[in-house]
């Protein structure tokens, strides 16, 4: 994936501006975060890299394609989104295996060493229902990064995660950062942001208020 | 096409499908039970008389086909809401088109419904046929469901009543998956993943007593799809309804799913 580019990008609900009049460019090898109040629009910016908002005006073109003109979602995207969800009759790596198929291209030992780095055990044999909340936490993050995508979208990835797994995700998030992908992180944490991000985009009402670049 | 044997997998590997399936095949079974246990019905019974589809004489029939929306809900109608609810589309629709997710639900939710009323009935079929012969009926006695010629399909019933089982079989199957799909659209509205299931199942008993007409022609869903035809159906009227039940809630979910601009 070599570029992400968004521009003027508006979206109203029932009257209320969501989103106005965006605009972000986004390369590969860079984590990006955005950080704002609550209901400021991170996850709506979120939604529409991955195609599950559309907008009313603007362009998403994700290597000179653009989104719900060309392409209905990006080709090689992970996401993580509110509350992971997956069915509870299944184990962990039971519903990323059924959702790696639905994707292709990702084998059972890219799943192992998705939800390994995140601190799950494959082999668990208790389903999804029995899970913690940190435990779904993790197997959302695992969803996200299995077979390495090149777009990569967190929502307050860190939530009701204890301080060794949030080492580790950072440690992964870098990693997948050296390989050249874009990754995108919502986060209330203020020191996160700025420990992971290359880049961090202050967003207001739905608007992007100021950009930081870190380490300038 | 991954979308499709995704949702069809899902469809059929769950418990619900199982219980559906285990509940009206006990129906079945009950009702062969109690019909063998009668000994004033004599050995000369055909395979006509004990199909759960036209046994009169118990309350086994009315209990299935009153249930049937139900049966045919549970396996997987359901689960639009709770993946909406959920949130476990975005999983999907971040894989594949939401076109096409939403047809392979559909198509799951009919396969899943129309089988899960297709077997109680086959099996009990095929219990009757191993206990009865399949003998033609005979005409002016009580002790059949005396299909008139003004029923549908009489010939059939009359020379060839396996035949006549097996073609209410299908249309039974056709409709139970009917019946799932006006559930998948029920799922926009209701509040619940108990209501979806409901929906659909209240409908099909309210209008099947509202609409059941003076016996000359109905448009009630509830009589239509009984074998014993205790109403007179014309073939047209079979044919709208069934029309009304595929292309209506296909269009809604249609309608529905192309105004969601957010999941």
């Amino acid at each position: 994936m070599r570029e992400v580019k968004v521009e003027s990008l508006c979206k109203k609900i029932k009257g209320t501006v969501i989103l106005d009049n965006v605009n972000l460019d986004m390369e590969p090898g860079r984590i990006y975060g955005l950080k704002g109040r609550n209901g400021c629009g991170k996850t709506m910016i979120m939604r529409s890299l991955c195609g599950l908002l559309i907008p009313d005006s603007g362009t998403i073109t994700i290597d000179g394609k653009v989104l719900h003109r060309d392409i209905k979602f990006p080709e090689s995207v992970g996401v993580l989104i509110e509350n992971p969800s997956f069915l509870p009759q299944y184990t962990g790596f039971r519903n990323l295996s059924m959702l790696a198929k639905l994707t292709g291209g990702i084998s059972a030992s890219d799943i192992r060493t998705a939800m390994e780095r995140t601190g799950l055990d494959p082999d668990d044999s208790r389903t999804y229902r029995k899970y913690s909340l940190g435990m779904k936490q993790k197997l959302g993050i695992a969803n996200a990064v299995m077979g390495e995508p090149d777009l990569i979208i967190l929502d307050e990835p860190i939530n009701a995660l204890d301080e060794q797994t949030v080492e580790k995700i950072r440690e992964e998030l870098m990693k997948l950062r050296d390989k050249d992908k874009i990754i995108v992180i919502a986060c209330h944490d203020r020191e996160e942001l700025e420990f992971l991000c290359d880049t961090i985009y202050e967003i207001k009402d739905g608007t992007v208020a100021g950009c930081e670049v870190i380490g300038e | 096409m991954k979308i499709f044997g995704f949702e069809i997998k899902r469809a059929f590997a769950n418990v619900w499908f199982v219980l559906s399936v285990a509940i009206g095949t006990a129906i079945g079974v009950a009702d062969c039970l109690l019909y063998v246990r009668q000994p004033e019905l004599g050995d000369d019974s055909a395979l006509i008389q004990i199909w759960l589809g036209t046994d009169y004489q118990f309350a086994y029939n009315n209990l299935f086909y009153v249930l049937l929306p139900l049966l045919a809900c549970l396996p997987y109608a359901m689960t639009c809401f709770s993946d909406i609810r959920t949130g476990y589309d975005r999983n999907i629709c971040v894989r594949t088109s939401r076109l096409k997710y939403m047809s392979a639900k559909a198509l799951a939710v009919f396969l899943s419904g129309a089988v899960a009323v297709a077997i109680p009935l086959l099996i009990d079929l095929f219990i009757g046929a191993g206990i009865y012969p399949d003998r033609n009926p005979e005409k002016l006695t009580f002790l059949y469901a005396g299909i008139q010629d003004s029923n549908m399909f009489p010939r059939l019933y009359q020379l060839h009543p396996a035949g006549y089982c097996l073609m209410f079989t299908l249309l039974d199957a056709v409709f139970g998956g009917l019946m799932g799909l006006v559930s998948m659209c029920a799922a926009r509205w209701s509040g619940s993943r108990f209501a979806t299931v409901m929906g659909p199942f209240a409908l099909y008993v309210f209008t099947g007593v509202l609409l059941e007409g003076d016996g000359n022609g109905t448009w009630s869903a509830l009589k239509m799809v009984n074998p014993l035809q205790e109403v007179v159906t014309y073939s047209y009227q079979m044919v709208i309804m069934y029309a009304v039940f595929f292309i209506v809630p296909l269009a809604l979910i249609y309608i529905w799913h192309r105004r969601r601009d957010i999941l």
